[in-house]
């Protein structure tokens, strides 16, 4: 990690005034004094979780018949928000591991809470599974479990059970890879309580770190093992999520483009929401030193990447579509683009595939409020691609005397509405108690890459080089570059 | 030391063979897990720990039932076991449906006494084991719970002693003041009529008349034949006979007459195969679309007036050797000609006096008489006189009827006049016999509920000659009294009508039958068949129309005077008159021709219906109606608008028997408005058709429609391409070529190469056919088939988000011009297939495939993912989205788990109405995936039979419920590994195909391609109008 950096490059934590010490201070602050902001989020946030709740048990009480769905249509929001929200939860992995394996740098200021993000979205979107059931009450016989009634096992060939294995998995690895990462910093915490009682917790959450040499040997290899291990789960959990739609006969799902696609859209939406958080609260905590504008032009880059990965999927399904020349499939598309659900085919395309272009333009990247205005566009489309696939494939597919439409009820939209909320609730929570970035990480990154190295070294080699090189740009004193 | 050896004993010092045995195991007695289980307690070798457990077991498990409540419900053993009983086995008893009209010889299938389902009987003559939707559903009216539970004066209960007297002494009083008059729909049955002479005769001379009216007129053909033949009766159709049918506004395959003896005739000669590569010519002249005019090869659409003209048009054509106004009903005129004498077959279904005069001139001038239509045997369900209306109405008015009292009947709802509720409170004495509540009731002092006919002995002569049986399949329900026994008594007769019945019998026809000798053997088989015929007797009627010149003109002159605008009037296939109003059954299937359930409409031109401004919800998102206010004959009705292609512009459609008011929730079972005070006379006769202006209004109305208009073709992506979802041709192309309209077949076939194994049917492999030349969209399956499986009623809302339940719907195809368009009917069920998508998505393998080739569902272990259903290219699975049932409700009180439902599902699950529930059949759960299972409990029932008597199934032992139902035997089913069924003769045909093939889902139920008896070509140009706006 103290390799060699470009002085061209970006510093990733601002401020010539920091030290290890103020990056302790101000990393923990946030879970160390309670702002009037902070609580009132958190209570409305935590009365829409109990809305969910309540959605969810109305669901249950009265039936499935309290949403919108028909017998044409069998999935629509409940499916729709559970692939939404395994799509958010994939920034995460693929910050922690794919990028710590890459070794970008930028990586250590948003990890923390893109895994928190992940772990949160998981567990939002393994609701909706669940709770689509019929019987909510048999979901236990999904699960491969020996038992007295004879040989009953599930059905392996069915990608919903695929499903379960799949975002088990993934939901454990995460939570893991998550936690591990959290030791040494709940330590930090520990080490600055003066209550006696948050000493005791914090202890116990940090399972007794001591922060020996042995204890970081041992942590650095086991990040570099849940790396390697999760790196195959941001491809396939997604790939599996897709073979829900990609091993049916109904044309608009049967389709192999599926699975890199669905990733490439999980990661696109996952760093939308990563960046609709994360400029939430490096406001809200006052992290803008550690969450630079060179952190969101990264974000802001892999964005028009994926949604551009995204477009191409649209029109390479449009062709194939007209390529194929089969009735059905042509027609799923062009009822998908004309029919209907015109409407919701437009908003998909224009949010993800038109509006990331703007990045193209430096200007557009660096700029927060564009960034946040376009994260919820990202979000918002990529809903409404789940949407698009999963309702207009349904409501017309190959007997035009079973065609319909699908309405949501306030239930639908309750239930959806309230996971957002039991999502932001546990976010802010975790805002809250943990600290959202990762302390040991991006002081692992101090020596190379904050303004305060940069400067130290800038100074250095302009002392040997006639002091040309780190003036111009980036040397701390510069008065300019710094303003 | 030593090593000294302790011993125990001599055993162990001598290490003995037993000894060593029970020392090398840890525990000498045999572990008792599995002795415990499987051995009594009583047979000593359980031990403490086994008691232990029991004991833990049964604590557990008493703390557990006794902690949930369980609702507590009796079953009763018998004390007595009836002989003819054995639990579990059905028993079928012949009878015959005679209810609001409807008339059909079946047998009823009842298990430990209840009746629960009703079959056709094959001995009839008449329908050959057809039946009808209304049949099918009449059985849960002996379980409606709103019917009456005994005598009542006004809102008062009453016992029969009370009631029989006070009428008793009121009739007296009447009848010598004046005159008591039964006011009935037609009686058909000898020995009712009998009773009723002789409870006239009680009163004395002159003072008792018995009206006759029917609510659906058939005056107008009555009438005409006692004008032109002397006899006031309608003659026998054959149109298996006929070669070349002409219908007039005539739907004899849906309502007219006796529309399930006609279908089943009529499909005879519809039907195609190797060995008869001919058919019957059908060419329909109608204005409100009707499934009539859609089975015909050629349907001529009119206006509702031209209906009219258009028997002129024949008439002047065929007999008066003039020419046709409308070229193409000349065109059909020429056709009947050329048919030969004897041939040919006209038919209409006008309540005009003239119209049927002329009719008769033109099947005279044919030679029908003699051959396809026969005086043999003539009707007698339909005798009614439209004047008996204004006759009871101004009797009543003017004092000369003093009592009355109303037989089947509910001319308060379904009279065309006015005033009538108040004229019945002018009679001194006033008693309706109705066993539910109606409106004419309603307006009765007295109500003196009759049986339903399933609790009824009762005689059926519905054509002359042909006497059906009527005996019960129940004890009586309820406090009621047969309606004869009732007239009986109050005529002082004595004896019950049972008696009567038999002594008339005896007296009447056991003489006019040569076959059985003895008349017990004559009446126990009489019971047995439920049919016996006489010979035929009644003949020569000759044809005497002298006066049919004039009629012509009387015709033209009508015909003219109806305008620009106009409405029809027509009769529900489901409901009727509205008798059949309080059906819940009934009000769920949707209307063959609309697909619109639980209400009534207009019916209009859809591009009429585009033009005006209608078409508000274009894409059936919420299924809006813009409804219109149509004035006609100086009243109005405000109906939603809906348009059905091959309703010709300017013609409105509204069916009659909706809007009941009287009916129990009346709010769901009473939607709609009543129409029948919209009728207006045309002479002697009501006619159903009415000079109308239309207005738009601001309302709208959501509709409950199954199936709605979308494309089916696509045109706008390379070429026209039609979904391979139903196949049609022409007979000159299938006599040339077997496999003509589907000729793609052989190639899909060939294309459908898998690597997979293909798995061994070794027993039977149960096969479905359906021709589609035979189906005629009429719904007896849909009915019959929610009947025997239990399949639930869910109310006009969830049908409008398109939760119907229904395992086997009709689909409905439009191809052509929208004015006119060519239509196929194809039932739709579960296609069985052998590669089923449903089967490998559900994670838990709730539905899988039998070794038969069934696709199952194990009710039980459904979670309820519905990805089967999405997974469904057929989409014919259907979720409890809802505890529709009621199964697994708790009774919680503020907010029980029924909530969402309305009424009328909730009454279909009271004690009373749930024992009519198969119990062969699994009444699903809320949550779980049900479809149609191809009636395996009735499957597996035939298998053990054949078990029984050590034997294999043979051909036609398994049959499903929409196989028997069928009126045109449309459906052929069986074991296709049997090379000698039927099933695989139709199974190897070359019209056979399996819908949307190719993507190779090898369907267990196909098709047998429509065939048009027609020239012209094929028209694949698919409707698309709803996007012209």
């Amino acid at each position: 990690m103290h390799a060699y950096e470009s002085e061209f490059r970006e510093p990733l934590i601002n401020g010539l005034d920091k030290n290890y010490t103020k990056i302790t201070d101000d990393l923990v602050a946030p879970t160390e004094r309670m702002s009037a902001m902070w609580l009132i989020s958190t209570l409305l946030t935590g009365a829409g979780a109990l809305f969910f709740v309540f959605c969810l048990g109305w669901t249950v009480w009265f039936g499935i018949g309290t949403w919108g769905l028909n017998k044409t249509i069998g999935w629509a929001w409940d499916i729709t928000n559970f692939v939404w929200w395994i799509g958010i939860g994939h920034a995460g992995t693929l910050i922690s591991a794919i990028l710590l394996l890459f070794r970008q740098r930028y990586r250590t200021g948003i990890n923390r809470a893109a895994e928190a993000m992940t772990i949160f979205a998981v567990i939002c979107a393994g609701m909706f599974p669940v709770f689509h059931m019929g019987r909510v009450w048999d979901a236990p016989f999904i699960f491969p479990i020996p038992n007295t009634r004879g040989p009953v096992w599930p059905n392996f060939n069915s990608p919903l059970l695929w499903d379960v294995f799949a975002i088990s998995t993934y939901f454990s690895v995460s939570l893991l890879f998550w936690y591990s990462g959290l030791l040494p910093d709940f330590a930090t915490i520990r080490d600055r309580s003066k209550g006696k009682f948050r000493k005791w917790i914090y202890n116990i959450a940090a399972f007794g770190w001591t922060g020996s040499a042995k204890q970081w040997q041992r942590f650095e290899s086991l990040s570099l093992v849940l790396a390697a291990l999760s790196t195959p789960l941001v491809l396939s959990v997604h790939t599996i999520v897709s073979f829900d739609f990609a091993t049916s006969v109904i044309p608009g799902w049967h389709t192999t483009i599926f699975p890199p696609y669905f990733v490439a859209g999980a990661i696109f939406s996952g760093f939308a929401m990563v960046e609709t958080l994360m400029l939430i609260v490096r406001k809200l905590f006052n992290l803008e030193d550690y969450i630079t504008i060179n952190h969101i032009e990264s974000m802001n880059k892999i964005i028009v990447l994926t949604g551009s990965i995204v477009g191409i999927a649209y029109l390479t399904e449009l062709f194939m579509a007209w390529y194929s020349g089969y009735l059905y499939e042509q027609f799923a598309f062009y009822n998908r683009i004309l029919g209907k659900y015109l409407w919701a085919y437009a908003l998909m395309m224009s949010c993800n595939v038109l509006s990331p272009q703007l990045y193209w333009f430096k200007s557009m990247r660096r700029n927060i409020y564009v960034t946040f205005i376009l994260s919820i566009f990202v979000n918002i489309g990529m809903w409404f691609e789940r949407f698009v696939i999963i309702v207009t494939s349904l409501a017309d597919d190959y007997l035009p005397s079973s065609w319909a439409y699908f309405s949501p009820t306030w239930v639908d939209i309750g239930i959806y509405t309230g996971s957002i909320s039991v999502f932001l609730f546990l976010f802010l929570l975790f805002s809250r108690f943990f600290p959202t970035i990762a302390i040991a990480e991006v002081k692992s990154i101090f020596r190379t890459s904050s303004e305060v190295a940069k400067a130290e070294r800038a100074k250095k080699e302009g002392a040997a080089h006639g002091g040309f090189m780190g003036f111009q740009h980036v040397g701390p004193l510069d008065k300019d570059a710094k303003n | 030391m030593a090593d000294k050896i302790y011993w125990k004993g001599i055993e162990e010092k001598e290490q003995l063979e037993g000894f060593r045995q029970t020392a090398e195991k840890e525990f000498n007695d045999e572990l008792p897990v599995l002795s415990s289980i499987t051995e009594p307690i009583s047979t000593g070798k359980s031990n403490r720990r086994d008691f232990l457990k029991m004991l833990g077991f049964s604590v557990t498990a008493a703390a557990v039932a006794a902690s949930c409540q369980m609702p507590v419900r009796k079953s009763i053993p018998y004390v007595w076991r009836p002989e003819e009983i054995v639990p579990g086995v059905a028993n079928y008893y012949a009878s015959t449906v005679v209810q609001g009209g409807e008339y059909l010889p079946v047998l009823v299938k009842t298990r430990e006494g209840r009746p629960i389902k009703i079959e056709g009987n094959k001995l009839s003559i008449i329908n050959k084991g057809g039946t009808s939707a209304r049949a099918q559903a009449s059985i849960i009216s002996l379980y409606d719970g709103s019917r009456l539970k005994g005598p009542k004066r006004g809102a008062e209960n009453i016992t029969w002693e009370k009631a029989d007297a006070e009428i008793g002494e009121k009739l007296k009083a009447a009848a010598a003041s004046g005159k008591v008059v039964l006011f009935s729909s037609s009686v058909f049955s000898p020995s009712t009529s009998a009773v009723i002479d002789a409870f006239g005769k009680s009163l004395g001379e002159g003072k008792f008349e018995h009206l006759v009216y029917d609510s659906i007129s058939y005056s107008g053909i009555l009438d005409a034949n006692e004008k032109t033949f002397g006899n006031r009766a309608i003659p026998s159709y054959n149109f298996a006979k006929a070669k070349v049918i002409v219908g007039v506004g005539c739907d004899f395959l849906g309502t007219w007459l006796s529309p399930t003896e006609f279908a089943s005739a009529y499909s005879e000669n519809r039907k195609v195969s190797r060995d008869k590569k001919e058919m019957s010519r059908h060419i329909q002249i109608e204005s409100v679309p009707t499934i009539t005019g859609f089975k015909a090869d050629t349907r001529i659409a009119v206006k509702p007036s031209d209906e009219l003209t258009a028997v002129v048009d024949l008439y002047n054509v065929i007999v008066a050797g003039g020419a046709a106004k409308n070229a193409k009903v000349g065109k059909a005129a020429e056709e009947l000609k050329a048919a030969g004498a004897g041939n040919a077959l006209v038919v209409t279904g006008s309540n005009d006096v003239n119209v049927q005069v002329l009719a008769n001139a033109i099947n005279n001038a044919l030679g029908s008489y003699g051959s396809t239509i026969s005086w043999d045997r003539t009707y007698n369900t339909k005798k009614g006189s439209d004047k008996s209306i204004s006759a009871l109405i101004e009797g009543l008015n003017n004092g000369s009827i003093k009592g009355v009292l109303f037989y089947e009947t509910n001319p308060v709802y379904t009279a065309p006049v006015k005033g009538l509720a108040d004229a019945i409170k002018k009679a001194e004495i006033s008693v309706a016999f109705n066993n539910r509540p109606d409106e004419t009731a309603n307006a009765c002092q007295y109500i003196c509920p009759d049986n339903h006919w399933l609790e009824s002995w009762n005689d059926v002569e519905a054509k002359s000659g042909i006497l059906n049986t009527v005996q019960p399949a129940i004890t009586k329900l309820f406090d009621t009294r047969q309606f004869q026994e009732t007239l009986m008594k109050w005529s002082g007769q004595t004896g019950s009508y049972y008696d009567f019945l038999q002594k008339n019998w005896e007296a009447s026809f056991y003489g006019k039958q040569s076959k059985y000798h003895g008349f017990w053997a004559f009446w126990d088989n009489a019971i047995h068949d439920g049919e016996i015929v006489l010979d035929a007797t009644a003949t020569g009627f000759s044809y005497n129309g002298a006066t049919a010149g004039e009629a012509a003109n009387a015709v033209s002159a009508i015909a003219a005077s109806y305008g620009e605008m106009q409405v029809k009037f027509y009769e529900s296939i489901a409901i009727g008159d509205g008798y059949w109003a309080d059906n819940p059954y009934l009000q769920e299937l949707p209307d063959p021709v609309s697909k619109v359930t639980w209400d009534n409409y207009i019916i209009v031109n859809p591009k009429w219906y585009v033009k005006n401004g209608y078409n508000l919800d274009p894409d059936f998102k919420e299924k809006i109606y813009a409804k219109a206010k149509l004035s006609v004959n100086g009243g109005e009705i405000e109906l939603p608008v809906v348009a059905v292609p091959g309703t010709p512009e300017n013609t409105f459609g509204i069916a009659l028997g909706y809007g009941r008011t009287a009916v129990p929730h009346a709010k769901e079972l009473g939607r709609g408005q009543a129409a029948f005070h919209l009728l207006t006379k045309s002479g002697d006769t009501f006619t159903t058709i009415g000079k109308a202006s239309i207005a738009k209004t601001n309302n709208t109305e959501l509709l409950a429609i199954t199936q709605t208009h979308f494309n089916i073709t696509l045109k706008d992506l390379g070429g026209v391409k039609t979904r391979k979802i139903v196949k049609e041709t022409t007979l000159k192309e299938y006599q040339k070529a077997e496999n003509a309209g589907n000729e793609d077949r052989m190639e899909i076939m060939e294309e459908l190469v898998t690597l997979y194994y293909d798995h061994e049917k070794p027993g039977h492999h149960w096969t479905m056919v359906i021709d589609l030349n035979a189906c005629d969209g009429c719904g007896a399956c849909v009915v019959a088939c929610n009947i025997e499986n239990n399949v639930p009623i869910v109310g006009q809302d969830q049908v409008r988000r398109s939760r119907e339940m229904h395992w086997l719907r009709i689909d409905r195809y439009f191809s052509g011009e929208v004015e006119n368009p060519d239509v196929v009917f194809q039932p739709m069920l579960c296609q069985h297939c052998d590669n089923a998508p449903c089967e490998n998505v559900c994670p838990v393998s709730a539905t899988n495939h039998s070794s038969e080739g069934i696709n199952q569902m194990a009710y039980n272990r459904c979670i309820g993912t519905r990805y089967c259903a999405n997974n469904c290219p057929y989409k014919v699975r259907r979720f409890n989205w809802y505890d529709y049932q009621q199964a697994d409700a708790f009774d919680t009180g503020w907010a029980s788990n029924n909530m969402p439902l309305s009424e009328t599902t909730l009454s279909m699950h009271e004690p009373l109405t749930r024992m009519v529930l198969n119990p062969d059949v699994t009444v699903r759960s809320r949550g779980v995936m049900e479809k149609c299972s191809f009636c395996v409990q009735r499957l597996q029932g035939a298998k053990l039979e054949a078990k029984k008597e050590s034997r294999t199934l043979k051909d036609g032992e398994a049959t499903t419920a929409c196989q028997t139902a069928c009126p045109t035997n449309a459906i052929v089913f069986g074991d296709r590994n049997d090379k000698t069924s039927e099933v695989f003769d139709n199974f190897v045909d070359k019209r056979t195909f399996g819908v949307i093939e190719e993507i190779h889902t090898m369907p267990n139920v196909l098709y047998k391609t429509q065939v048009r008896n027609r020239e012209e070509e094929k028209k694949y140009e698919i409707l698309d109008y709803y996007h012209q706006s």
